[in-house]
């Protein structure tokens, strides 16, 4: 598993598609300061890959909250 | 929902997620449990041990395979609600990388705190928030929009 830092040294440096997707789950969870929000915000709205992206995490984040619900068997309670 | 309770649910659900088989995850909850007793790490305060324990059983389960799931199945024991389709969670099982795996099944369905999960698994925070993110996007390719 490769590990990835996400603190860029020039934080003013424009986002690359590949960070921008790195950063959607701390996007989507209002993680991010301000600028890098808004640099994501940005990226988004004029790429249709990262907006695909977008849309798996949340379909991800959807299903497995569905998944938290559930019950355990009687048995191992 | 009392310690004993949280440590058996997390535990259960843990297992559940990884094999998909109740006998199994039966199994190997109760040697779970019986490690945590026996160390004194029951209460919420050890979390963090939760997650390590969970992790090192994980390896010793990893010879499982999900199994296709059937509807009737879901009738045994875990009870999950009619319209959560599991097989996209056995594809994501199958193709996703093991950490990915475990960082979505601790953080998002468990609801271990990004910090739990990394002093358990002795990596950053951040490091887990990756894989969680990676893992999510992975799992949402098998889901329909």
């Amino acid at each position: 598993m490769v590990t990835l830092n996400l603190e860029p040294h020039d934080k003013h440096k424009k986002l690359s598609r590949f960070m921008c997707q790195e950063l959607l789950y701390e996007f989507v969870t209002g993680r991010l300061d301000t600028e890098k929000q808004k640099s994501v915000d940005t990226f988004l709205s004029n790429d249709r890959d990262t907006q695909r992206e977008l849309e798996q995490l949340k379909r991800g984040l959807r299903y497995t909250a569905q998944a938290g619900r559930a019950q355990i068997s009687p048995k191992l309670r | 929902m009392n310690s004993e309770a949280a440590v058996v649910e997390a535990v259960a659900k843990y297992f559940f997620f990884c094999c998909l088989d109740e006998q199994q995850s039966f199994s190997a909850s109760l040697r779970v449990l019986s490690e945590l007793k026996s160390q004194n790490w029951l209460e919420e305060v050890h979390r963090s041990q939760w997650v390590k324990t969970l992790s090192k059983w994980k390896t010793k389960v990893s010879y499982l395979r999900p199994r296709a799931w059937s509807e009737s199945d879901s009738e045994k024991g875990f009870q999950l609600s009619s319209d959560f389709d599991l097989n996209a969670w056995v594809s994501f099982l199958s193709s996703a990388e093991s950490a990915e795996v475990e960082a979505v099944l601790l953080s998002r369905i468990l609801a271990f705190t990004d910090e739990e999960i990394a002093a358990g698994l002795g990596v950053t925070a951040g490091t887990v928030r990756y894989r969680v993110g990676r893992g999510l996007r992975h799992l949402g390719g098998y889901l329909e929009s």
